[in-house]
């Protein structure tokens, strides 16, 4: 590690030597310590607008950044190029399936709805069991297709109030 | 944290990531199939071996997945099926046991899924059954796999392939599938 940093910094002298010498212009000046030829200011000048590898030993940040920026972004392609398979999903079958049911396959029973004062008929569709749809049943004898509709709305109107 | 690597250990590094991306490309890219998850072997919790049920015992395919017939799904048969022959067939080893433990216990055993269709393209078994299309004709010679495996790529073009040959009389339709 201590050579690692002795060879940076050798070539880093030699850096220095080979940086073109900037001329102070005296005539204008901006500040009092560019007039006076402050050091602190002019160490500062010579380095303001170069791009951060130069500035190595003045500015530690900027190459630590890039560095950082680096390996970022190559971890993140070597992570992603392992993401190809999806992932595992499962089947869960029954255990004793029920004869009345197929997968995939809806089935209608018939039920009756009980609003109070009269009980309308309804078709309750089910999936493997699992009822996921209630509607009037249209059989007419049922009387229970638009009685059903009509129940419901008014409940909803009993509730809103 | 200056130039973190010198510069053999960076040439190093730049080549051995040149072998691993060509490694990657050859062996997962170029490949036909790939991205389709062909030839996907997932571990099961019972090792279930078609090998043996299907190929020595040469159990129909449609004994277990019985409803084949009738619904697009081609189901997986419930412990009750298998507890059709296990109650008796070679209650001494482990994994029967294990599966006769499950169905004692009013649970189900959870199987990895192989084949699977993104979730915007239907497929249907019972058309393919009733047009007389074989199960290893998609599936492959499930009769000598010990462990499922994908043997298809199930890709679009794959399927159109079949539905393209004139005497198959199979519907072209976008929205035979894509509903």
């Amino acid at each position: 590690m201590s050579e690692h940093h002795h060879d940076h910094d050798h070539d880093l002298e030699m850096k220095k030597a080979l940086r073109p010498k900037v001329e102070r212009d005296t005539k204008y000046w901006n500040s009092l310590e560019q007039w006076s030829n402050d050091p602190e200011f002019n160490k500062i000048a010579t380095t303001e607008f170069q791009s951060s590898p130069l500035r190595e030993a003045d500015d530690e940040g900027g190459w630590a950044r890039r560095e950082f920026l680096k390996l970022m972004g190559a971890s993140i392609a070597m992570a992603s190029a392992g993401c190809i398979r999806r992932p595992v999903q499962k089947i869960v079958p029954y255990n004793k399936q029920p004869e009345e049911v197929t997968l995939g396959i809806a089935n209608y029973y018939s039920s009756a709805y009980f609003d109070g004062s009269d009980a309308l008929g309804v078709l309750i569709k089910t999936r493997e069991g699992r009822p996921i749809k209630i509607e009037g049943n249209p059989f007419p004898q049922s009387a229970g297709f638009r009685q059903f509709v009509f129940g419901c709305a008014q409940k909803k109107q009993h509730t809103s109030k | 944290m200056h130039r973190v690597f010198k510069r053999t250990a960076a040439g190093a590094m730049a080549f051995i990531g040149a072998l691993m991306v060509t490694t990657l490309l050859t062996g997962c890219k170029f490949q036909p199939g790939w991205g389709y998850n062909k030839g996907y072997a997932p571990e099961q919790p019972i090792p279930f071996d078609h090998s043996l049920h299907a190929g020595t015992h040469k159990i129909q395919c449609q004994y277990c997945h019985n409803q084949i017939e009738r619904t697009k799904h081609a189901n997986i048969p419930a412990l009750s099926t298998c507890m059709n022959c296990h109650l008796q067939v070679a209650t001494d080893k482990p994994a029967i046991q294990k599966l006769r433990e499950a169905y004692d216990n009013g649970d189900s055993i959870e199987w990895t899924r192989v084949h699977m269709l993104p979730d915007f393209v239907h497929f249907n078994h019972n058309a393919h059954i009733a047009k007389g299309v074989n199960c290893q004709t998609c599936h492959g010679p499930i009769e000598t796999m010990a462990k499922v495996q994908q043997f298809s790529d199930l890709s679009m073009g794959w399927c159109v392939n079949c539905h393209r040959q004139p005497e198959n009389k199979a519907p072209l339709n976008c929205s035979t599938c894509h509903y």
